[in-house]
């Protein structure tokens, strides 16, 4: 077992871990990452690629999508890496009469708080994307609205990271964390001993494994999606897409019904065509433990629901499935904080939105770790202490 | 085997791209697949996936002790058609 010294220490190579340890070695720190398996081992290794912005409910999410997008902007720039960003805009399609009021009023909510998304009718929806079934009567179109390839984002942030000194470890589990006086002093993996003052939790569904070793509680549970990617075909989707009834869960769920199996699974079409030319379909939502296999019945109806919006996917071919993990909150707020032991950190339960808030989430966090506060976004409302009982609150 | 050796073919991943993410720690199917795109591609590496594990025991690494790659359903490509065909599951 080899000793090793370090600013800090970022457990988990997804998204958030990626941007953190960037973010932190461009603040000046030399922070070592380490992860049990490999980059992309969880969430973000299943997930499509959207940064969607008109999707987030207003207050803090969107305040933070928001400059999350502004980031990614000079991103690939900042990373000197292709990361597969591309503006390619958003549309939510509505084909439902009894949506479109819902739809309407979330986006007035969403322009009031800067965002500038226009409603297309008919004719407008399907000229900017062809193809659409006609029972497709108009969309919300926001041309802020981009996409990432997430292999690609955490190889350039790891890469960018490197070049300023910081180390990446691979196949380096966590066994144990040590403290001293209620202060971090060191982690060990399976393969070293790394002596740290600081240690940032970002393991996604896995930070309450992690928060145990220190006895300390982190409400993270896996909510499970699936995905379906198609052969490849000529370029035929312009946009990342999805539909009304995603929005429609979050405000009025009475509005969907609840008896079939397609609400029961929360299907709801999320779909962008990669720029190798296949098709990412989604989606879904489903409280299923830690198992990512597929299931004939999801990926059946998560195909129905996509046939109903672009009936010409008929012909086209499935090549794979799969399944992920959203580490998921009890409020579906993420969980960015410092914690009651000095030094440690927790960076996790971004839901489905790692990928659409990972440069803002690195950069916050590494504000927070530097600083002790954070001023880009007021982060109080993302702290463990909101889930404390109302007796021990006071 | 020369260098712009194309191992896999669906997605046009050469021998030295594979070499080039082992080199850089990718060391199951899995891991390569994400690195790489390798076994990503129409078949799901049916063609490639045993080139990749010849290549990575040639490097002293063992694939079969590491996490194989998840299969899951459908095993070849399937039109979507069929998957919206009458069943009795619903």
């Amino acid at each position: 077992m080899s000793r090793i010294f370090a600013d800090a220490v970022v457990i988990g190579g997804g998204v958030i871990g990626t941007a953190i340890m960037y973010y932190l070695s461009k603040s000046g720190m030399k922070p070592v990452l380490v992860e049990e398996k490999n980059l992309n081992a969880g969430a973000s290794g299943s997930c499509d690629e959207g940064i969607i912005l008109q999707s987030k409910n207003s207050g803090i999410m969107l305040n933070m999508v928001t400059k999350s997008a502004d980031l990614y902007k000079n991103l690939p720039k900042e990373l000197e890496y292709d990361i597969g960003y591309r503006n390619v805009g958003g549309m939510i399609l509505i084909n439902e009469e009894k949506y479109v009021p819902v739809i309407k009023n979330f986006v007035e909510k969403q322009n009031d708080q800067g965002l500038n998304i226009s409603m297309l009718d008919y004719s407008a929806t399907h000229n900017n994307q062809p193809g659409l079934a006609k029972n497709v009567i108009a969309s919300a179109y926001n041309k802020d609205d981009c996409s990432v390839y997430p292999f690609k984002l955490t190889l350039g942030y790891i890469q960018a990271a490197q070049k300023l000194g910081s180390k990446f470890l691979p196949h380096n589990k966590v066994i144990k964390i040590s403290t001293e006086q209620g202060k971090i002093t060191k982690v060990i993996t399976n393969e070293h001993e790394i002596f740290t003052p600081i240690v940032i939790n970002s393991a996604g569904y896995s930070a309450d494994i992690i928060g145990k070793m220190l006895e300390i509680e982190i409400p993270v549970f896996p909510v499970k999606g699936h995905l379906i990617i198609t052969e490849q075909i000529p370029f035929v989707i312009n946009h990342q897409i999805m539909d009304a009834k995603f929005i429609v869960a979050k405000h009025q769920p009475q509005l969907l019904g609840q008896d079939s199996i397609a609400s029961k699974l929360h299907i709801g079409l999320t779909l962008s065509q990669a720029p190798t030319g296949n098709l990412i379909i989604g989606g879904c939502r489903e409280n299923a433990g830690y198992d990512t296999n597929t299931t004939f019945t999801t990926v059946r109806n998560i195909l129905k629901n996509a046939v109903d919006f672009f009936p010409f996917f008929n012909n086209i071919s499935v090549i794979r499935t799969f399944a992920g993990l959203r580490p998921t909150t009890p409020d579906s707020l993420p969980i960015l904080c410092s914690t009651k032991v000095s030094g440690f950190y927790v960076a996790t339960g971004l839901g489905g939105d790692g990928v659409s808030l990972s440069p803002i989430v690195g950069k916050m966090m590494s504000e927070l770790v530097m600083t002790g506060t954070c001023d880009i976004v007021d982060m109080r409302q993302l702290s463990l202490d909101r889930f404390k009982s109302p007796s021990s609150h006071q | 085997m020369q260098d712009d050796f194309i191992i896999c073919r669906c997605e046009e991943i050469s021998l030295h791209e594979i070499e080039d993410a082992i080199n850089n720690g990718a060391i199951t199917l899995d891991e390569i697949k994400k690195t790489t795109r390798g076994g990503m591609g129409l078949c799901q590496g049916r063609i490639c996936n045993t080139l990749i594990i010849q290549l990575l025991a040639s490097k002293g690494y063992d694939p079969k002790g590491s996490t194989p790659l998840h299969s899951r359903p459908p095993a070849r490509p399937v039109k979507i058609q069929e998957y919206l065909g009458e069943t009795a599951d619903e």
